[in-house]
């Protein structure tokens, strides 16, 4: 019953957001490099010296064996070459991208503090305008307009800044032993009643034996509406592009997506996440929704929280046919 | 365990109110965010049960403030109507969890529990 959603969205490329180093296979090439180092040449080192003591007709059989043995064993070396230049890109990119999202964070939260100092002195100076129009008696309804209108964006600001350093903030997680699904639904609840406004079907596929994790419950609930959030704003995407036949589906699941490790996914029927934005979706800032919309924060900071849970992210998207996000989450609090 | 209960509707208050003692829980009811502030400014609570829409000073800026002075108290959001962004903005300024109204008050206990097991491991991590 569960897993469904992910699998059915399946694409050749999802973009790992992690640089937890995954179960790579280059340790089994080893044992196999001695039949190739060792046993095929002193297999075709014999067949010669054989062939040096016989018949021609056995000579040429044998030249052709030690043909085909050796060709085959160039084959499957460069198979396996090919094979650890493959992972060894993979686990480069994941660092890459890994050491990227972490220097962005730093970056914007260097900047954060540094805007947040003018925003105070905004606010203050804006205050104080106020108060020496008003004792002058000259306040009128345009220039108060103006300046709520100063302290209305200087609000906005300030809340992309405190958003911005808790991107950034290391704060050791608190963890508590709670099933996921229990961790997740109050929050698809929440979700559940606003989507059904939107048209917007919200299905839930928990796994009936869910482990018992120890997780930063609160931080969780976090990553998942930040995920809930996004699929809900994705659907409207399309509802405004599809006009009035639209309406979504978001599927939440809860799976064991490996032997150590339990997911969550996020799943919805949205306009998908084109190919080019799948490795830029956890970026700081990075957001396709129009001015106004988003401050681009909500992945990112989803992301930030996943890893420091011990965690990683994942996305696969097939433009046009939605996006799945999904949370693996370590299952080191399992209870037997 | 302490709990501050704190919303505006006095029915639901005094209910809630029976129902905890009824527990052994300690409980204290405020009728506003800025009469909770008062009250937490004297004594200490382990966590709050805070409405999101209360007249004044809402749900969310009480929460903000709550946050500012008492990091460790945890807070649970009670919303009679499931707005996804103030959820989202809830749960980024640090409440335990958000519970749409009507809540099982079994489940709601359950919650209480769990929030107060994280007060004492946050205490515990800080000591």
């Amino acid at each position: 019953m569960s897993g469904n959603s992910s699998t059915s969205r399946k694409t050749p490329d999802p973009v790992p957001a992690s640089g937890t180093s995954p179960p790579l296979g280059d340790k089994r090439a080893v044992p196999g490099l001695a039949l190739y180092t060792v046993l095929v040449p002193v297999l075709a080192g014999a067949a010669v010296l054989t062939a040096a003591a016989c018949a021609p007709a056995m000579g040429v059989f044998l030249a052709v064996l030690t043909l085909a043995l050796t060709a085959w064993s160039a084959r499957r070396l460069a198979g396996l070459a090919g094979r650890a230049e493959g992972e060894r890109c993979l686990l480069t990119a994941k660092l890459m991208q890994s050491q990227k999202l972490a220097a962005v964070g730093e970056l914007s939260s260097g900047i954060a503090h540094e805007i947040n100092n003018p925003l105070a002195i905004i606010s203050q100076e804006a205050e104080l305008c106020g108060a020496l129009v008003e004792a002058k008696g000259a306040m009128d309804p345009e220039l108060a307009d103006c300046l709520a209108e100063i302290a209305r964006q200087v609000a906005r600001g300030r809340d992309i800044t405190r958003r911005l350093l808790d991107f950034s903030r290391k704060m050791e997680p608190v963890t508590q032993l709670e099933s996921l699904d229990r961790a997740v639904e109050d929050m698809v609840v929440l979700v559940e009643k606003e989507a059904r406004l939107r048209n917007v079907n919200v299905i839930r596929r928990y796994d009936p034996d869910a482990p018992r994790l120890l997780i930063d419950v609160p931080l969780l609930r976090q990553a998942v509406i930040n995920l809930l959030t996004n699929a809900l704003d994705a659907l409207e995407e399309k509802d405004q592009a599809g006009g009035e036949e639209a309406h979504g589906t978001i599927v939440v699941s809860t799976w064991r997506s490996g032997p150590g490790e339990a997911a969550i996914t996020v799943a919805d029927d949205g306009p998908g996440v084109a190919r080019e934005n799948l490795a830029r979706v956890f970026h700081p800032f990075f957001t396709t929704k129009p001015p106004g919309k988003g401050t681009g924060l909500g992945l990112s900071i989803t992301h930030n929280i996943v890893e420091r849970m011990g965690g990683r992210m994942e996305v696969v998207s097939e433009p046009g046919q939605g996006a799945a996000f999904t949370i693996h989450l370590p299952l080191k609090g399992e209870t037997p | 365990m302490k709990l501050l209960l704190i919303d505006d509707e006095r029915d639901f208050i005094e209910t809630m109110e029976k129902r905890f003692k009824f527990r052994k829980i300690d409980v204290t009811a405020a009728g506003s965010g800025a009469q909770a502030l008062e009250i937490l400014g004297r004594e200490e609570f382990d966590v709050a049960i805070l409405d999101v829409r209360m007249p004044g000073m809402d749900g969310l800026d009480t929460l903000k403030e709550i946050k500012k002075r008492h990091p460790l108290m945890e807070v649970i959001m009670l919303t009679g109507h499931g707005s996804v962004e103030s959820g989202a903005r809830g749960m980024s300024l640090g409440a335990y969890d958000y519970v749409l109204k009507p809540v099982d008050f079994s489940v709601l206990l359950d919650k209480v529990e769990m929030a107060y097991e994280r007060k004492l491991l946050n205490v515990a991590k800080n000591a």
